[in-house]
């Protein structure tokens, strides 16, 4: 009626039917490389440089669930930018993005404004399109607990599939006997043969010649998919890093023309302002010499209007001629003003008209020289684009090719296995591993030979191999690639490859018992980063001890209250590490056993893995510039001309161009580009740049147009962090309790009985027993039951019925002169059903014969158990295909003992005469001895007495009847004990007037 | 294991049946035995919300009147254990609470009325002079967790009995349940219990044997307990203790097996009754 109070703990973790659903996982959250971290960001805060330093560092963050299915992710980045000077102030910070498609940030240009000394302001983002991103670094873990063996339900099946016929069905196959042709009874008895001689299942499979071939075929099939995996990513691979590199060069030619863009750009605008001012002075000139000569005509106008007016003349005539008069004179004075006032603004305006010429032609150039390099920009970017659009179909075609070559390779491996198991035809093949290579192989050379070339190639072989209907089907798959290669909807190249579902399986121990767990850890730099600064850890649980590994191989790892911490300093792409540990453990309670959790934390340096590309970063800060112009000694007004630059900063400064021209910058006298990487020109602090001396003969000091480009230098860093972590699996625990009886303790030598034989199963594990194969020896002298219908197995459900269990005898006869082989399986199929649920049993009842059981032998019955444990949770596959097979046998002292009962009697019963007091007096002794083991009962002796004699007296009763001539004597003797003796003693006398007759006296005795 | 399921019985005649009731311990009284039945069947509610059953000391029921139903009822839940609802396990609590240690109880209420889901069943005044509420549910989840510590509170305020200990019993619980947080009725904090039903998984005894006390001086069937404790608090309550060596006779109750007389020692030690 039990309950029991739970404390929350108990609650969370111990396994018993009563509490529903799987323990929960985290009962404490473990940090193992928090004191790491912590380190490390103390050594970047100390790596700072006393430039303009930009930080760009991303972190990622990883959680998986113990299947490696991705729970949480979380990313950042930051781009702090640093103005590392004491003294120094600069301004116009500019930063220059590109590839910043996989951040949320929004712009490609950030303007940072100014930076007082020592001050710094951070970019923050996030990381969007996870897909997008490079693989974080691949930790795999198999833990395999050694001495338990996985097997395949189906070659559980097929071990028995044809004894089983045979067994279930014994009448039929007595009756048909002569009838099964010669080569099947071959087969049947060989494999019966091995089987017989077995003493485990575990010997069944290496003896077994499928099995070995099966174990072969794996083997072969693993190799197989490693290698093709490495070339299938060694050869996109390459042809990726070949992208890789022309998106580079092109990106570093896009640098440089994005400058001259931005250059002429900046030209194109000046000389529009330029144009733009001098045609507005043109204007206003013109509308000033307009006005000039319209008020002086105005002005000429009035005087001629007055002179008009003043005339005093009445006669019509001689007035008329006088306004004539003074209509010329103001004809006169109007052109002589008007061509004064043209004269006076026509070299002004001719200047003005020049320089605007002038400059409308620079415009024309710079708007020239600016759309070839905008429609450069154009095609660059496009150029790139397509390249990175290439690289990552080139990237979705690897995990694609990898995920489809992978499955078929799987499904061959199936095939192969389904053909040893149904037809043994395998056995017979040559290994076709070589010649499979060899296609994967030609597979991959199509950048060196002709497509066609490696198709036909490849036809041939695999023709060869599996027959123009798979080239068929796998053309047809080929399109069908091509065209979801080309698609829109194509998966992301990680979705891909995470389509390489892990199964991680379920795990088991065996309880009290030594368990020695493997944990092969692989640690695989699937990117093309180089991953440095690999810090690994794992918590195992504290039930563990023993820990081994190869400690020439890992110097440093360091095991510290169980947990593990290795180190590795750098992972190359493809590269891949492989640390195996042992540990043992003893589980000796029934609760929670985690496998260990495992985190891990890795850099990538110099590089972020949103790919965000720092273009430029630009800022002003304290320089200097001027044109040093000086007279030459011993020639006047000729002039020595030259530009300094002083950087009077703290910083580096990279000059990017000097233009010095005449006013009219119709004469260059200095043009020149840093640009190319070949001459840079870097300016340290305080340092100076003289540029060459250029000559020019004029009377006045000359006076230059100069224009100079340059910015502060920067310095960038670049750190990607990512931190993975891995929830842990648990440990069920597997137990089984054997009991065995026999309903007689005791039987008799060399007589047949019945026994009957009773084995009790019960699950004492903490997980459910998926079936059982059960093996009984039945030494000589005995035999089992050859009707399955005597073999009765009952669970907690009830009954299970003969058809729903296998059984096989071994030999399949009733010599008793041969040991028997009695083997069971119960419910070993593909189905997801339980045989016994925790605490549930199991009863197997069915008799024995026992033929000529010997004394002097000693029989024993061992009973051996193969319990069977789904290796896949239900949530990982539906059906059951592979089991975990724990085996247990029942210890000697607890098999029930049969003893053989010999009980033989031996018996001696002697007489002796003894002469009395008188020559007529007889004494007659019978000794009645008991040589044997066993009580004797009920001893009748008969005695026979001459009629001459008459009894006087006798030790114990008797019984006397007389006869004619001879009297009898009988007695009884009811029981007489192993080796004991007992004497019979009477005496007789002669009958007066009788004679004796001696011999009469040594007369017959029965008994 | 408990005894087989009824169902796979081969011999479901009432005697058969009625001779496992027989070696159902503690024993039920004759009116415990009404209510039981009356309760399983759900007939005859009681007006009363709560029956005071103190443990009736009555006279010991006759099983010989039982119908078939009753006796197949009766194995479900006490023998096999089968059914497993929260009327079921309301009565094997009962059953327990007879017995078990952890509670010195005065006074047992039992509600034999309000059949709702998250009902208080029992209401247990201590020796201590204590109230403990108890809720049986078949299968305890999250959400039923705040619904049963409500009902717990609005049953507090209605009847004004300030709890000292909550307990909710159940057959089956996730492992989601917050124990560890104390709960406020009618301004007090308590801190609630949670009883699962317990199968021991390595107790050193099979339902179907029989145990021995001494030399013969108690047999009880091995189908009555679920662990040695229960055993152990069993024999303290109903022996004078002293030394005990408790055996077991192997599927002395198993149906199918042929009976042997094998018994072997299970626990051994000396209880001292105070």
């Amino acid at each position: 009626m039990g309950f029991k109070k739970l404390n929350l703990e108990e609650l969370e973790s111990l396994l018993t039917p009563s509490l529903i659903g799987p323990p929960v996982t985290h009962i404490k959250e473990l940090d193992l490389l928090s004191a790491e971290e912590e380190e490390i960001s103390e050594k970047s805060s100390l790596s700072i440089s006393s430039e303009l330093m930009i930080n760009n560092i991303e972190t990622l963050e990883y959680a998986y669930d113990k299947d490696r299915n991705l729970e949480k992710f979380d990313s950042t980045g930051s781009i702090l930018v640093s103005n590392q000077s004491k003294k120094d102030r600069i301004w116009d910070v500019r930063v220059l993005l590109e590839n910043y498609q996989n951040t949320n940030i929004e712009d490609n240009q950030i303007n940072l404004g100014s930076f007082e000394p020592e001050t710094n302001k951070k970019i923050s983002y996030n990381l969007i399109n996870r897909e997008k991103l490079a693989r974080p670094l691949m930790v795999d873990e198999k833990i395999e607990v050694m001495r338990i063996n996985s097997e395949n339900v189906k070659n559980l099946q097929s071990l028995l599939k044809e004894e089983q016929h045979k067994i279930v069905e014994p009448k039929e196959d007595i009756k048909n006997q002569g009838v099964i042709d010669d080569e099947e009874k071959e087969k049947d008895s060989s494999l019966m043969t091995e089987i017989s001689e077995k003493k485990s299942l575990k010997d069944i499979k290496k003896v077994d010649p499928r099995k070995e071939k099966i174990k072969e075929i794996r083997n072969e099939m693993a190799q197989l998919k490693n290698e093709r995996k490495k070339e299938i990513i060694q050869n996109f691979n390459s042809q990726i890093d070949e992208v890789e590199n022309k998106i580079n060069n092109k990106l570093e030619k896009i640098e440089d023309i994005n400058s001259k863009f931005e250059k002429w750009k900046s030209h194109k605008g000046n000389y529009q302002e330029v144009v733009k001012d001098l045609s507005n002075e043109l204007k206003s000139v013109q509308k000033e010499k307009k006005n000039q000569i319209n008020s002086k005509v105005s002005e000429l106008e009035k005087k001629r209007d007055n002179k008009i007016e003043k005339i005093t003349e009445t006669d019509e005539e001689k007035k008329e001629i006088e306004t004539e008069k003074i209509e010329e004179e103001f004809k006169k004075q109007k052109e002589t003003e008007i061509s004064t006032i043209e004269k006076k603004y026509a070299p002004k305006l001719q200047e003005l008209k020049q320089n605007l010429d002038e400059e409308e032609d620079n415009l024309k150039h710079s708007s020239g020289k600016f759309s070839t390099f905008k429609s450069k920009k154009k095609d660059t970017e496009k150029r790139i684009k397509k390249l990175k659009k290439s690289k990552s179909k080139l990237i979705k075609k690897k995990s694609k090719t990898l995920k489809k070559q992978l499955k078929k390779l799987s499904k061959k491996e199936k095939k192969r296995i389904k053909n040893v198991n149904e037809f043994g035809e395998e056995i017979q093949k040559p290994s076709i591993f070589e010649r499979v290579k060899t296609v994967f192989k030609a597979l991959f050379k199509s950048e060196k030979q002709p497509e066609k070339d490696v198709q036909k190639q490849e036809q041939e072989e695999k023709e060869e191999q599996e027959g123009p209907e798979f080239i068929e089907k796998e053309e047809d798959e080929a399109k069908l690639e091509e065209e979801k290669i080309d698609s829109p909807e194509v998966e992301s190249s990680e979705e891909a490859s995470e389509i390489e579902i892990f199964k991680q399986p379920r795990l088991i121990l065996l309880y009290n018992q030594k368990n020695s767990v493997k944990f092969t850890i692989t640690l695989e730099n699937v990117t093309e980063n180089i991953m440095t600064n690999i810090e690994f850890a794992k918590a195992f649980s504290d039930d563990f001890y023993n820990f081994t590994y190869d400690k020439r191989k890992f110097r440093n790892i360091d095991i510290n209250k169980n947990r593990l911490y290795l180190t590795i300093s750098e992972l190359k792409p493809n590269q891949k590490v492989e640390l195996i540990v042992f540990a043992d453990i003893n589980p000796d309670q029934k609760r929670v056993i985690r496998s260990g959790e495992i985190q891990v934390s890795y850099r990538l340096v110099n590089n972020v893995i949103s790919k965000t590309k720092l273009v430029n970063a630009a800022g002003y800060s304290h320089v200097m510039h001027a044109i040093n112009v000086k007279e030459k000694e011993t020639e006047p007004n000729l002039w020595k001309c030259a530009l300094i630059f002083k950087n009077n900063s703290d910083f580096d400064i990279k000059l990017n161009s000097i233009l010095v021209t005449n006013q009219k910058k119709d004469r260059d006298f200095i043009d020149i580009e840093f640009k190319d990487k070949e001459n840079l020109k870097i300016i340290g602090s305080g340092e100076k740049f003289i540029s060459d001396e250029w000559e020019l003969k004029t009377p006045k000091e000359p006076k230059f147009l100069r224009k100079l480009d340059y910015t502060i230098t920067h310095k960038v860093e670049k750190e990607t962090r990512v931190n993975l972590k891995y929830t842990d699996n648990v440990f069920n625990i597997t137990d089984v309790s054997l009991e065995k009886r026999f309903d007689l303790t005791q039987i008799k030598s060399f007589e047949e009985a019945d026994i009957t034989n009773f084995v009790n199963i019960k699950n004492i594990g903490t997980t459910g027993v998926k079936g059982l194969y059960i093996k009984e020896s039945i030494p000589a002298d005995f035999i089992p039951s050859l009707d399955s219908e005597d073999y009765n197995i009952r669970t907690s459900s009830g009954k299970i019925k003969s058809n729903n269990f296998k059984l096989n005898i071994i030999p399949y006869d009733e010599d008793p002169e041969k040991e028997h082989l009695v083997e069971i399986m119960v419910n070993i199929d593909e189905e997801r059903n339980i045989l016994l649920e925790i605490d549930d049993f199991i009863k197997l009842t069915y008799n024995l014969k026992a033929i000529t059981p010997q004394y002097k032998k000693y029989y024993e019955f061992p009973l051996e158990v193969f319990s069977y444990y789904p290796k896949f949770s239900e949530d990982q596959i539906e059906e059951i295909d592979e089991v975990y097979s724990v085996y247990k046998k029942l210890e000697t002292e607890k098999l029930p003992s049969l003893e053989i009962v010999h009980k033989r009697r031996n018996l001696l019963i002697g007489k002796e005469i003894f002469p009395g007091r008188t020559t007529e007096e007889f004494g007659i002794s019978i000794i009645v001895k008991n040589n044997s083991n066993v009580e004797i009962k009920d001893i009748k002796i008969k005695d026979t007495i001459s009629n001459a004699f008459k009894i006087i007296s006798s030790n114990i009763d008797y019984k006397f009847e007389n006869d004619k001539e001879l009297g009898t004597i009988s007695f009884l003797i009811d029981s007489i004990l192993s080796y004991q003796e007992k004497e019979i003693r009477y005496y007789v006398k002669k009958k007066s007037g009788e004679k004796i007759d001696y011999a009469e006296l040594e007369s017959y005795i029965f008994g | 294991m408990n005894l087989q399921f009824y169902d796979t019985l081969t011999n479901k005649s009432s005697e058969h049946i009625k001779y496992y009731i027989e070696n159902i311990k503690p024993k039920f009284s004759e009116n415990i035995l009404n209510l039981v039945l009356n309760d399983l069947k759900a007939k005859k509610r009681k007006k009363d919300d709560l029956i005071d059953t103190r443990f009736d000391q009555s006279s010991e029921a006759d099983l010989s009147k039982l119908e078939d139903g009753d006796l197949e009822l009766l194995y479900k839940v006490f023998v096999s254990r089968e059914l497993n609802t929260k009327v079921a396990l309301k009565w094997r609590l009962y059953q327990y609470l007879k017995f078990c240690k952890d509670i010195n109880i005065d006074e047992i209420h039992m509600n034999l009325k309000d059949t709702k889901k998250f009902s208080v069943d029992f209401i247990i005044e201590t020796v201590e002079q204590e109230t403990i509420l108890i809720t049986c549910v078949d299968i305890l989840e999250n959400d039923d967790f705040e619904e049963i510590i409500k009902n717990f509170s609005n049953f507090s305020k209605s009847s004004k009995i300030l709890p000292h200990r909550i307990i909710i019993a159940t057959h089956k619980t996730y492992r989601d349940i917050p124990i560890n947080e104390k709960v406020t009725i009618q301004n007090n904090s308590v801190l609630p219990e949670l009883w699962v039903e317990w199968y021991n998984l390595e107790r050193p005894f099979n339902g179907e044997d029989l145990i021995i006390l001494n030399d013969n001086e108690l047999n009880i069937a091995a189908y009555n307990f679920t662990s040695i404790k229960d055993i152990l608090d069993y024999i303290y309550k109903y022996t004078e203790g002293g030394q005990i060596a408790l055996y077991r006779q192997i599927g002395y109750f198993s149906e199918t097996d042929k009976k042997i007389d094998e018994v072997e020692m299970i626990w051994k030690g000396i209880m001292i009754k105070t």
